[in-house]
C-alpha cells in the first residue's frame, strides 16, 4: 500500500474506517475476557473455601473423590465514556487533514474495538463549555455513536471552570476516553480531569496536535485567525519561531506534569501519524500489545 | 556604453514587479486558521512598517534579473570593446588630368601622410603615383561603389571631382560627410552636330536644347553622325511595336532623323527586344522591356513601364547619349552639390552587441545566486 495510512479519513466513512483501522491493530482495548459461573466450559479449578457449594461438580467429585468447581468465560462489561471535545479549535487544519475529523476516527475506532468486546458504551461531546450525553451508555451502541460522530460539527470556545459533571460521578469501574487537543486556557482541563478522577476509573486523553502546532517552522508573513474567537494577528514566521514554541513547549510541559496523576495517561499525537499507530501506542502503555 | 535597441529600456518598468509583490505579500500574510492562539506573541504596534524590506537580497536579486534580461534585450555595445577603426583618411580621387593638377599639393601630401588614396575608376585603384592620371578613363559611376566600400563612418572623407553634371551621378549616399574639393570642368568648345540631310544638321542651342539648323558650317565643328538613316530591329509583340514605330515616327517628324525597318539583324543600330538578346555589340543600342534585368551594359536600356507618351523622348535621349552627343553642363555651387551627398546612418548589422558574454555570465551567477538564496529561505 502506497497511499498514506492517514486516507482512511478521507474516506468519510467512519464504520469502514473503524473496521479497517481496528483491523490494523488485531487487539481489544482491554483484556476482555474472564472466568466465572456460566453454561459454557472453560475449565475446572480446585474449590476454595467461600465458593457456592452448588458450583461443585459432583459428577466429577464420584468419578475423582476431588471437589471441583466448574468454570464457564464471563463476558467482561467495561463501561468505556467517550468524550468529544466539539469546539471551535477542532477545526484546525493541516495538509488537508482537519482535526475535528481525525478525531472522529480515532474515536469510531476505539468505539468499534469496544463494540466487538461487548463494552458498554457512551458518548458525550463537549461544546460551549458544556458536556453533553449524546448516546447513552449500552451495548448496542455502537451504531449511534457512528450516527452523532459523522452528524457532529465543531464550534465554539473550550471547557469552563466550576462545572459539576454529573455522568463521571460514579465511583463505578468505567475508562474515560478524552480526544481534544487541550489547547484552551491555562488550568480549565486540568481541573476538570481531577475533578472526574478517581482510583477506580480509568482515563485517558488523546491530545491531537498539528506539526506545525508542536513547532512552528514557516517562513514568511502570516496572519493567524483563531478559530474560536476570529481574531487576527499578523506575524512574521522567524517572530512566531522565536517565542511561539518556547512558550507552546512550556505549556505541553506543564500539561503532562499537572496530569501525572494516577490513572491518568495522556496520549499526544500528531495529525500526521496514522490512527492505528495511534492506538497502538495507547495499548502498548496498558501492556496489552 | 550605448544600447543598440533602447526601445527594450521599457522592460526597466517590469523590474518594479517584485517589488510590488514582495510589498504585497508583506501586507498580506499567508491566512492560517490557528488553535493555540494563546500562545503566539503579540505583535507588534506596527505591523506594516511601511516599506521594511525583508529578504532584501533575494529582492535586489530579482530585480537585477529582470534588470539584466532587459539590458540583454537592448543589446549593450561598448564602443571601447569595438574594433578600432578611427582616424583613417580616405581620399577619393576623379582620373582628370586637370583636376590631379590642380590638387596636387593636397594629394601628394596625402600620399606622403600614408592616407588611403583611391581612383575612381571601375577598379578604385589604389593611388600610388599621380602620374597614371593619363592612362585612366573618366567614369562618373564607381563614385557610389567606393563610397560603400572604402568609407566607414568614421572616417574622414575628401572627394575630388570635376564640377561637372555630366561626370557626377547625383545624388550618392555617403556614411560620412565628405569634403568636396572641386575642379571647374573646362566644357568642350567644340560645337556638336548630328547631320540629319544633306542641309539640316542637329545641335545644342546655347540653353542647352536640341534644335534644327539648316545649312551649318561644319567647318571645325564635330560631326558625330553621317545623315544617313539608323535602321530599326524590332522583335516586339504587335502592340508594343505600333507604340515603338509610332514613337520613332516622331521623332522622325519632329528632328527627320528616319529610322527604317533593317532587313536583318546585322545591319541594324538600334534593337527593341522582348528580352535581352544573349550577343551584345557595344557599337549598337538595345532597348528592352524586360523588368526582371538589370542594365549591365551603359549601351542597354530598358523601360519595363513607360508609357507611350514618354517613348520618343526616352529613346531620342538614349540615342543621343550613344551617338556621344555631351549635354549642355550645368555648374553647381559646391554647397550645392554638397547638399547631393546624403549622409546616411550606417546599417546596425555589422554593429553587434559586445558585452554579451559579460551580461550572460552576470545573469546566470544572480540567478544561481537568487535560486540559492529562495531555496534556502522557502520563499
Amino acid at each position: 500500500m502506497t497511499e498514506s495510512p492517514l486516507e482512511i479519513i478521507r474516506l468519510k466513512n467512519l464504520k469502514l474506517a473503524a473496521k479497517i483501522i481496528s483491523g490494523q491493530l488485531r487487539s481489544g482495548i482491554h483484556l476482555g475476557r474472564k472466568t466465572g459461573a456460566g453454561s459454557e466450559f472453560e475449565q475446572y479449578r480446585h474449590y476454595e473455601p467461600g465458593d457456592d457449594p452448588k458450583r461443585i461438580d459432583w459428577k466429577l467429585y464420584a468419578r475423582s473423590n476431588k471437589y471441583q468447581v466448574k468454570e464457564s468465560p464471563v463476558e467482561s462489561q467495561l463501561d468505556i465514556k467517550l468524550i468529544f471535545d466539539l469546539s471551535g479549535s477542532m477545526n484546525y487544519q493541516e495538509g488537508g487533514i482537519r482535526r475535528l475529523d481525525y478525531a472522529k476516527n480515532l474515536l469510531a475506532s476505539l468505539a468499534y474495538l469496544g463494540h466487538q468486546q461487548g463494552d458498554i458504551l457512551s458518548l458525550f461531546t463537549l461544546k460551549n463549555g458544556r458536556i453533553n450525553m449524546q448516546v447513552a451508555p449500552s451495548i448496542q451502541a455502537f451504531h449511534s455513536i457512528l450516527y452523532q460522530l459523522e452528524s457532529s460539527t465543531a464550534a465554539g470556545t473550550g471547557p469552563v471552570d466550576d462545572q459539576a459533571f454529573p455522568h463521571f460521578k460514579s465511583r463505578q469501574q468505567e475508562l474515560i476516553i478524552f480526544v481534544s487537543d487541550f489547547l484552551q486556557t491555562d488550568q480549565e482541563w486540568v481541573e476538570m480531569i481531577k475533578q472526574i478522577q478517581h482510583p477506580k476509573k480509568e482515563i485517558v486523553l488523546f491530545q491531537i496536535l498539528g506539526e506545525d502546532e508542536i513547532s512552528f517552522k514557516r517562513d514568511g508573513s502570516f496572519k493567524f485567525r483563531d478559530l474560536e474567537s476570529g481574531q487576527t494577528r499578523q506575524l512574521d514566521g522567524s517572530e512566531v519561531r522565536k517565542s511561539y514554541n518556547e512558550r507552546l513547549h512550556q505549556y505541553l510541559q506543564h500539561l503532562d506534569s499537572a496530569l501525572a496523576l494516577p490513572q491518568v495517561q495522556l496520549i499526544r499525537t500528531s495529525l500526521h501519524r496514522p490512527i492505528s499507530a495511534t492506538i497502538h501506542q495507547y495499548l502498548l502503555t496498558k501492556g496489552i500489545y | 556604453m550605448d544600447l543598440l535597441q533602447p526601445i527594450f529600456l521599457w522592460g526597466l518598468i517590469g523590474a518594479g514587479v517584485p517589488l510590488l509583490i514582495h510589498l504585497w505579500n508583506k501586507r498580506q500574510g499567508v491566512l492560517l486558521d490557528w488553535a493555540a492562539s494563546r500562545w503566539l506573541p503579540t505583535p507588534n504596534n506596527q505591523p506594516v512598517k511601511g516599506l521594511r524590506l525583508d529578504n532584501w537580497l533575494l529582492l535586489l536579486l530579482r530585480m537585477l534579473l529582470i534588470i539584466l534580461v532587459v539590458l540583454l534585450l537592448s543589446q549593450p555595445h561598448l564602443s571601447s570593446m569595438a574594433r578600432n577603426d578611427t582616424g583613417r583618411t580616405i581620399h577619393l580621387v576623379q582620373p582628370a588630368p586637370g583636376l590631379v593638377e590642380n590638387y596636387k599639393f593636397e594629394l601628394s601630401n596625402a600620399i606622403n601622410n600614408g592616407e588611403d588614396l583611391f581612383w575612381l575608376n571601375e577598379n578604385l585603384d589604389r593611388i600610388t603615383d599621380l602620374n597614371d592620371v593619363a592612362e585612366l578613363t573618366l567614369s562618373s559611376r564607381p563614385l557610389q561603389q567606393a563610397l560603400h566600400q572604402k568609407v566607414t563612418s568614421a572616417d574622414s572623407l575628401h572627394i575630388y571631382v570635376l564640377n561637372s553634371s555630366n561626370s557626377l551621378d547625383l545624388p550618392y549616399y555617403t556614411p560620412v560627410e565628405p569634403v568636396l574639393h572641386l575642379h571647374h570642368y573646362a566644357s568642350r568648345d567644340i560645337p556638336q552636330f548630328i547631320q540629319t540631310s544633306d542641309t539640316t544638321a542637329l545641335t545644342l542651342s546655347d540653353y542647352g536644347q536640341l534644335v534644327k539648323r539648316d545649312r551649318p558650317d561644319y567647318r571645325g565643328r564635330q560631326v558625330l553622325w553621317q545623315g544617313q538613316p539608323i535602321p530599326v530591329w524590332i522583335e516586339l509583340s504587335e502592340e508594343d511595336s505600333v507604340h515603338i514605330g509610332a514613337a520613332l515616327g516622331a521623332i522622325t517628324e519632329v528632328y527627320s532623323i528616319g529610322f527604317p525597318r533593317a532587313e536583318n539583324r546585322q545591319n541594324a543600330m538600334i534593337f527593341f527586344h522582348q528580352q535581352l538578346p544573349p550577343a551584345i555589340d557595344p557599337n549598337k543600342l538595345y532597348f528592352t522591356i524586360d523588368s526582371l534585368f538589370y542594365p549591365g551594359h551603359s549601351n542597354v536600356v530598358c523601360f519595363p513601364d513607360a508609357v507611350p507618351e514618354q517613348l520618343p523622348e526616352m529613346i531620342l535621349e538614349a540615342l543621343l547619349d550613344h551617338i556621344g552627343l555631351d549635354r549642355m553642363e550645368v555648374a553647381q555651387t559646391q554647397s550645392q552639390l554638397e547638399s547631393h551627398f546624403i549622409k546616411v546612418n550606417e546599417l546596425p548589422a555589422p554593429r553587434e552587441g559586445n558585452v554579451f558574454e559579460f551580461f550572460w555570465i552576470l545573469l546566470l551567477l544572480t540567478l544561481v545566486a537568487e535560486r540559492y538564496l529562495s531555496i534556502r529561505k522557502g520563499l
